[in-house]
């Protein structure tokens, strides 16, 4: 149980980190529509 | 512009948008992660591997979302509109031009009028509504006393020309009236009107506000 806890856990850091890259690599400024 | 008036391709549209790129960029990288997982993981493992990823970027886009404000640019020769959103911290570094007009979503987000912006050299051209930097027209004197005097003299023109169709119907009234009248006494035998044979043309009035005894107030 706990190993799929870190894994999880694990897997919200690499969500977090793309997502983070994916506003770096965007911008500062993005188009909405 | 030229793009669009020779279509667009699934690559061109896919290309315009970083943000649907990368999207795409960040499913093949979950993928990746997936495959080299899955020779050391069991199905259980990769799952929550799943779910995790998922449940950080939902986290991350919906806390860690700058505050910023949108700038809508209207582009009225080509029919165009385009909403950009720039963060509160890059915002500031924006070099500004025009006349800031400031508007605000439902959700207390300002929003402003633009006619250009260009994101690679951090312009924005918010255009003018008049001729004059708005603050001049807020602090010189002189600007206010002549844009007073042009509001005062548009709005006396326009109380002229509310009155003068008035003036007009009454006058075209009167002239049918008396032509019908003057049928009517021909009819009848009464002759009031033998010394003339012809109708009463309307006479034009120049200008009915100016005669006297009319005035309104204007």
């Amino acid at each position: 149980m706990s190993t799929l806890i870190l894994i999880a856990l694990a897997g919200v850091v690499l969500g977090s980190v793309l997502y983070r890259a994916k506003r770096a690599a965007t911008g500062p400024a993005e188009d909405v529509i | 512009m030229s793009d669009f008036a020779t279509g667009r391709t699934g690559w061109d549209m896919l290309v315009s948008s970083k943000s649907k790129l990368f999207n795409l960029a960040a499913i093949a990288v979950i993928l990746m992660c997936l495959y080299f997982a899955s020779k050391y993981m069991d199905m259980e493992q990769i799952e929550a591997l799943i779910i995790g990823a998922l449940l950080g970027w939902l986290l991350t886009s919906n806390l860690m979302k700058p505050t910023g404000r949108l700038i809508v640019v209207m582009d009225l020769e080509q029919f165009t509109i385009r909403i950009v959103f720039i963060p509160d911290e890059f915002y500031s570094k924006f070099n500004k031009a025009g006349n800031c007009m400031c508007f605000t979503s439902a959700f207390g987000m300002p929003v402003y009028l633009a006619k250009s912006i260009d994101l690679e050299n951090n312009i924005i051209d918010y255009g003018w509504c008049h001729n004059e930097p708005i603050e001049v027209a807020l602090s010189d004197i002189e600007f206010f006393n002549k844009w007073y005097g042009k509001y005062c003299t548009t709005q006396q023109e326009n109380l002229i020309w509310r009155k003068r169709v008035d003036v007009m119907a009454a006058e075209l009234a009167k002239c049918a009236v008396d032509q019908t009248v003057k049928e009517y006494d021909i009819a009848l035998g009464l002759n009031r009107h033998e010394d003339s044979s012809e109708p009463v043309p309307p006479v034009p009035v120049s200008d009915p506000i100016i005669r006297e005894g009319d005035s309104d107030g204007v």
